[in-house]
């Protein structure tokens, strides 16, 4: 199992957060930890999911990237780093 | 102007002259405006049957197909076709009724949750909760189904939404074309291309999605790679071409599969490296560096890892790949090995008993329909036996289920791509399994007079699961036998569809010409042995050169 950190930025949806989460679990990724910010004003959401699968971690990037309302996925590279030590 | 109203005119503005589905309470506002509107309804007679419709009309035209449904069931109906189109990369949007907003949540009557459910099987699903964003939420579900790799999308409108004053607006929204190509990756493919020996050319449904089939064509003629398709692709290459080896996978050409696994570089287009193309994944093309251009970053590396990547438009970046090779060799061992392994037909006409030879029949009436025909199949042996054995001058003139495989496709579907293309002829061809699935759209065929053809083929099995009961299940043929089927004659002909059966292999030439010119719909019920299978066949699991060949 690897550990892996995923900074996403998207569109304050009531559906953000299912979608998010349906497409984690569907690609074979299990949540280990997830935070998110609603930031009002600019009608938009910063979540944290720290996630882990056997699988690589570019394969649930780019799912995310293709959900509508998700506008940047950031893979943390140092912490899979420190995951790995 | 009120909600429902405003809804068909946004259609309007999208072209849309045609609409599939099925009313219900939770609608009725918008069927209500339809009455009136411009917007042609062609009611289906169960709401899978107008997914499926919609589809059919996409597919055949390359335009947005449109469907229609209630709320609860309706929308649950309707869920399997939108499933379809999605993992197909078909455009479509479907227009959902739903409990007004005040019962949402309530567990209202015929109140489902229409987000949960779409958006595992859509590329998007929009709930529209104030009137003022109906028009912008629709717009925008028509951007996302035809842009990028196309898709279905779910606008759901509760009905309070639908009798709301509005006013129409402007409305801008933005497009997200395709990215161009990088020059840095189109020129290591051109590298790798110059350097190979014995290149193949695999193309997928993905080139035709982005409307580079011409393009596709020209690659092919100045490279001179020999080149295999996927289902999806038939049509993309054809015959004309003799480096064209025919399908490859698990039902694929022996000369196809046989290419690719001895092949040094494998050009993928529009392709994903599904299942049923590569057998054993880590024994597919072993031997070979792989070039994948897509236009969906998501299926690049997802099985296979490419040597170089070339994301963006097609219409871009094929052309800019075109150059000769000198491959004149492999070509010839290609065109060789083809030649070798070809179907041998058998005429049909040859016995006075004998029973009929289904790839027989079908590669006869591939050489007997127009050009421009379109068939549309169901899903299981006559799948494949259309896939293997007959010939066609477009992929958007094979209408069929890849990738999600839904029995009960092809009647809906053709009556779609009739409504599209009301000039050309349209042939369902079906199996006795699929072709009960969605048996109530002959109703759809009668009420709109459709001149759907209808070519069932009926071993009174399951031919296709039985197929497998007996190579790997030890002949348990646990629940395939379909010998109580209806009489298909009289069913047709309750529809007002004048239908025969044909049993022997001289009939065959007759019977498909009835057919053909039939100046309305048309069923002809071929009888057919239940112990004719389809090969060759890569057991599961198996690399693609271990194919069974009967």
């Amino acid at each position: 199992m690897n550990q892996h950190l995923l900074k996403i930025r998207a569109h304050n949806q009531p559906t953000t957060l299912e979608q998010l989460l349906r497409v984690v679990r569907f690609r074979g990724f299990n949540v280990d930890r997830i935070s998110m910010n609603v930031l009002p004003q600019e009608q938009v959401v910063d979540i944290s999911v720290k996630v882990n699968s056997k699988r690589p971690i570019h394969l649930l990037e780019n799912q995310l990237m293709k959900l509508v309302d998700i506008d940047t996925v950031y893979v943390e590279k140092s912490f899979a780093a420190q995951a790995r030590c | 102007m009120n909600g429902a109203e405003l809804t068909l005119e946004v259609l309007k503005q999208h072209g849309v002259s045609c609409v599939f589905g099925y009313p219900g309470g939770a609608i009725m506002p918008i069927y209500d405006a339809l009455y009136e509107s411009q917007v042609k309804h062609y009611l289906c007679r169960q709401e899978q049957g107008a997914a499926f419709s919609a589809l059919g009309y996409a597919k055949a035209s390359g335009k947005v197909g449109v469907c229609m449904a209630t709320s609860g069931p309706g929308v649950t109906n309707l869920i399997t076709g939108l499933a379809d189109a999605n993992a197909d990369s078909v455009p479509v949007v479907a227009i959902t009724g739903q409990v007004p907003t005040a019962l949402m949540g309530t567990d209202a009557f015929q109140e489902i949750d229409v987000l949960g459910l779409s958006l595992s099987v859509t590329k998007h699903a929009f709930q529209v909760t104030d009137v003022e964003e109906l028009e912008s939420t629709l717009h925008k579900a028509f951007e996302i189904a035809s842009s990028g790799r196309p898709g279905a999308v779910v606008v759901d409108i509760p009905k309070d939404i639908q009798v709301a004053a509005v006013n129409q607006r402007p409305v801008l929204i933005e497009s997200n074309p395709i990215a161009s190509p990088d020059n840095q990756t189109l020129a290591a493919a051109r590298e790798l291309m110059h350097r190979a020996k014995k290149p193949i050319l695999y193309v997928g449904g993905g080139v035709s999605l982005g409307n580079a089939v011409e393009e596709l064509r020209a690659f092919s003629t100045i490279t001179g790679m020999p080149s295999v398709s996927t289902l999806k692709g038939l049509g993309t290459l054809t015959t004309a071409d003799e480096g064209y080896l025919g399908m490859l996978g698990m039902h694929g050409n022996k000369a196809a599969n046989l290419a690719v696994q001895a092949c040094d570089l494998l050009v993928a287009i529009g392709a994903r490296f599904d299942d049923r193309v590569t057998g054993k994944l880590a024994e597919f093309a072993p031997n070979a560096k792989v070039i994948h251009l897509d236009v969906d970053r998501a299926e690049v590396n997802k099985l296979r890892k490419p040597d170089v990547t070339v994301l963006g438009d097609f219409k871009k970046s094929i052309p800019q790949l075109c150059a000769p090779l000198k491959i004149t060799q492999w070509r010839t061992e290609c065109i060789k090995q083809h030649e070798q392994t070809r179907p041998n037909y058998v005429a049909n006409e040859s016995s006075a008993t004998s029973q009929i030879d289904a790839p027989s029949m079908l590669n006869q009436l591939s050489n007997m329909m127009a050009r421009e025909t379109v068939v549309t199949t169901d899903v299981g042996q006559h799948q494949m036996w259309v896939a293997q054995h007959m010939q066609f001058s477009h992929p958007r003139n094979l209408l069929t289920s890849g990738a999600l495989g839904t029995m009960g496709f092809g009647l809906p579907a053709a009556i779609g791509a009739q409504l599209s293309r009301p000039e050309d002829c349209v042939i369902a061809i079906s199996g006795d399994g699929s072709f009960m699935m969605n048996v109530q759209e002959l109703a759809t065929i009668k009420r709109f007079a459709l001149p759907v053809k209808i070519l069932l083929i009926d071993n009174t099995k399951l031919g296709m699961v039985r197929q497998w009961q007996s190579l790997f299940f030890d002949k348990r043929f646990s629940e395939t036998d379909l010998s109580d089927n209806p009489d298909f004659i009289q069913l047709a002909n309750a529809f007002e569809i004048p239908a025969q059966t044909i049993f022997k292999s001289q009939d065959v030439s007759a019977g498909l010409k009835r057919m053909l010119t039939a100046k309305g719909p048309y069923l002809l019920h071929v009888k057919i042995n239940e112990d004719q299978n389809v090969w060759p066949l890569v057991p599961p699991n198996t690399a693609n050169q271990a194919m069974l060949e009967g």
